[in-house]
C-alpha cells in the first residue's frame, strides 16, 4: 500500500509505537487519525485495568463492526424468552454470510448511544434473568382455544413470536398520504357547509327585520291618519262656538253704481236675553266690557225706563257690537262713558 | 498529543516527510481494520495486542423509557498492553 520495503516498514512501526509509549509514560494521550486515541488510565469502564485505555476512532470502529452494522436496537417483546434468543444467535453464527432479518424498529433517538461514539452503550443494566416488570400483566399464551375465541369475535389470533410483516417505507408513506388527503377533504366539505348555513341564517334574519320594520311603518302611518282625522274634526268643533253667522248683504241692482256702506242697512239678527243680575252683567257676557251696558239700555230705553231700576227677568235686545262700536275699542269706551254721563244727568 | 504533533515526531524519528508518514499510518489502520473485522488479533511486540471482541446480542433495559431493548451483536476493538509497557508504566 505504501510501497515501502520490509525494513522501512519495520523501522516505522518501531518508531510509531515507541512514540506512543513515550507519550503514555509522560502522561500524555496520543490521538492517531484513522485508528484512535491511547490514554493512560486505569478506569475499568474503558477496559483499562492494565493502565492503558484505547478508544477507537469512530470511523475505524464502524468499519470493524461492518458485518453487524445493518442491525439496530429494537424493542424486546415482553413474552419472548432469552433461550430463543440464543438459538437465534447460534443460527447467526452458523450462517455468517447471511445476516438474520430482524424486525427493524426505527427509533428517533435511541438513548442507548452515549456521547462517546466509540464506546458501546454502557448505560443499561444487565438482566441476568428474564424478569418481568411489576406493572406488566401476564399475557395468556396463544393456543388453539384462545384462537377459537378470538375467531368467534371476528379477530385474527396474534402470534407474538412471529415477526410482523414488513411494510416498505413507500407503502407506509402512501397510506399516510391517503389518510391525510381524506381528512383534508372532509374538513373542506365541513367548512363549505358551515358557510352556506351561516349565509342562509343571516339572510333569513335580515328579511325578518325588514318585514318587522315595514309593518311598524305601516302601523305608524295608519295611526297618523287616524290622529289627523280626529284632529280635524275636533278643530272644526272648537272653532265653531264663537263665530257669528252673518247673512250675506243683498245689494239691489238699481243702486249698484254707488254703494254707500254706511247708509246701507245691515240686517243683523237680533239677540235677546233676560236680565238676571244687571245690564252690566249682560254687557260683560256679550261684549266683554261692563260699561257697554249703556248701549244695551239705549237699544231698550223705552222698555227699561230708569236705568238704575231695571226689573229682573225682563227680556232685552242685545244689539250687535258693530252698531255702536267705533274705529277703536278706546273710542268705543269713551263713547260709552259719555252716554253714561248723559244718562246720569 | 494530537495527530499533528505525533506526525511531526514521527517525521523526526523516521526522517520521512509528512506525506509518507500519513501513507504509512493509513496502511497500518487498514491492516488493523481488516484483521479485526476477521476476528484476528494483531500483536505488536513490546507494545500490546489489538483484540477484536464480539458482543452477543442481549436484552437491556433503557433507563430513560423503561423499555426492554434487544441490542444487536457488535464487534468492538480492545487493546491489551504488553508486559513491557505495563512494567514501564508501573515504574513511572
Amino acid at each position: 500500500m505504501s510501497n515501502t520495503d520490509t525494513n522501512t516498514a519495520r523501522r516505522f512501526l518501531r518508531s510509531f509505537f515507541a512514540t506512543i509509549e513515550d507519550s503514555l509514560i509522560n502522561g500524555e494521550s496520543v490521538t492517531i487519525k484513522g485508528i484512535g486515541t491511547f490514554v493512560r488510565s486505569t478506569d475499568p469502564e474503558f477496559g483499562a485495568e492494565s493502565g492503558v485505555a484505547f478508544i477507537p476512532d469512530e470511523t475505524f470502529a464502524a468499519e470493524i463492526n461492518a458485518p453487524f452494522s445493518i442491525f439496530e436496537p429494537v424493542e424486546f417483546a415482553g413474552d419472548a424468552d432469552e433461550a430463543d434468543l440464543e438459538q437465534t444467535l447460534d443460527e447467526c453464527i452458523q450462517a455468517k454470510d447471511e445476516p438474520v432479518a430482524m424486525p427493524i424498529v426505527e427509533e428517533p433517538q435511541s438513548p442507548i448511544t452515549e456521547p462517546q461514539p466509540t464506546m458501546p452503550a454502557t448505560e443499561f443494566h444487565e438482566q441476568p434473568e428474564l424478569q418481568q416488570r411489576p406493572d406488566e400483566v401476564d399475557m395468556p399464551a396463544a393456543d388453539e382455544s384462545h384462537a377459537a375465541e378470538l375467531s368467534d369475535f371476528g379477530a385474527e389470533p396474534i402470534n407474538l413470536l412471529s415477526p410482523e410483516p414488513e411494510e416498505s417505507e413507500d407503502d407506509i408513506e402512501e397510506i399516510y398520504e391517503e389518510e391525510s388527503h381524506s381528512g383534508r377533504k372532509w374538513l373542506w366539505i365541513g367548512v363549505v357547509l358551515l358557510i352556506i348555513i351561516g349565509g342562509l341564517i343571516g339572510y333569513y334574519l335580515a328579511v325578518a327585520e325588514l318585514d318587522d320594520e315595514l309593518i311598524e311603518l305601516q302601523e305608524e302611518e295608519f295611526v297618523a291618519e287616524e290622529e289627523s282625522l280626529v284632529f280635524e274634526e275636533v278643530a272644526i268643533e272648537e272653532i265653531a262656538p264663537d263665530t257669528v253667522q252673518v247673512e250675506e248683504v243683498s245689494v239691489e241692482p238699481e243702486a249698484a253704481d254707488v254703494v254707500d256702506v254706511a247708509e246701507q242697512p245691515v240686517v243683523v239678527q237680533e239677540r235677546r236675553d233676560r236680565v238676571t243680575k244687571s245690564l252690566a252683567a249682560l254687557a260683560r257676557k256679550y261684549y266683554g266690557v261692563d260699561i257697554y251696558w249703556v248701549f244695551i239700555y239705549q237699544a231698550n230705553a223705552k222698555k227699561l225706563g230708569n236705568p238704575d231700576k231695571v226689573p229682573a227677568g225682563i227680556e232685552v235686545v242685545i244689539p250687535d257690537k258693530s252698531s255702536f262700536a267705533e274705529a277703536t275699542e278706546e273710542k268705543t269706551k269713551i263713547k260709552a262713558r259719555r252716554l253714561m254721563a248723559e244718562l246720569k244727568k | 498529543m494530537d495527530y499533528k504533533q505525533f506526525r511531526k515526531r514521527l517525521t523526526e524519528l523516521t526522517g520521512r516527510d509528512n506525506a509518507d508518514v500519513d501513507a504509512l499510518v493509513e496502511s497500518l489502520s487498514i491492516i488493523l481494520r481488516d484483521s479485526c473485522a476477521d476476528m484476528d488479533n494483531v500483536a505488536i511486540p513490546t507494545f500490546g495486542t489489538f483484540v477484536p471482541v464480539k458482543h452477543k446480542e442481549e436484552v437491556r433495559t433503557d433507563l430513560s423509557s423503561g423499555k426492554r431493548m434487544l441490542l444487536p451483536p457488535e464487534i468492538t476493538l480492545e487493546f491489551h498492553p504488553g508486559g513491557m509497557l505495563q512494567k514501564r508504566l508501573r515504574n513511572e
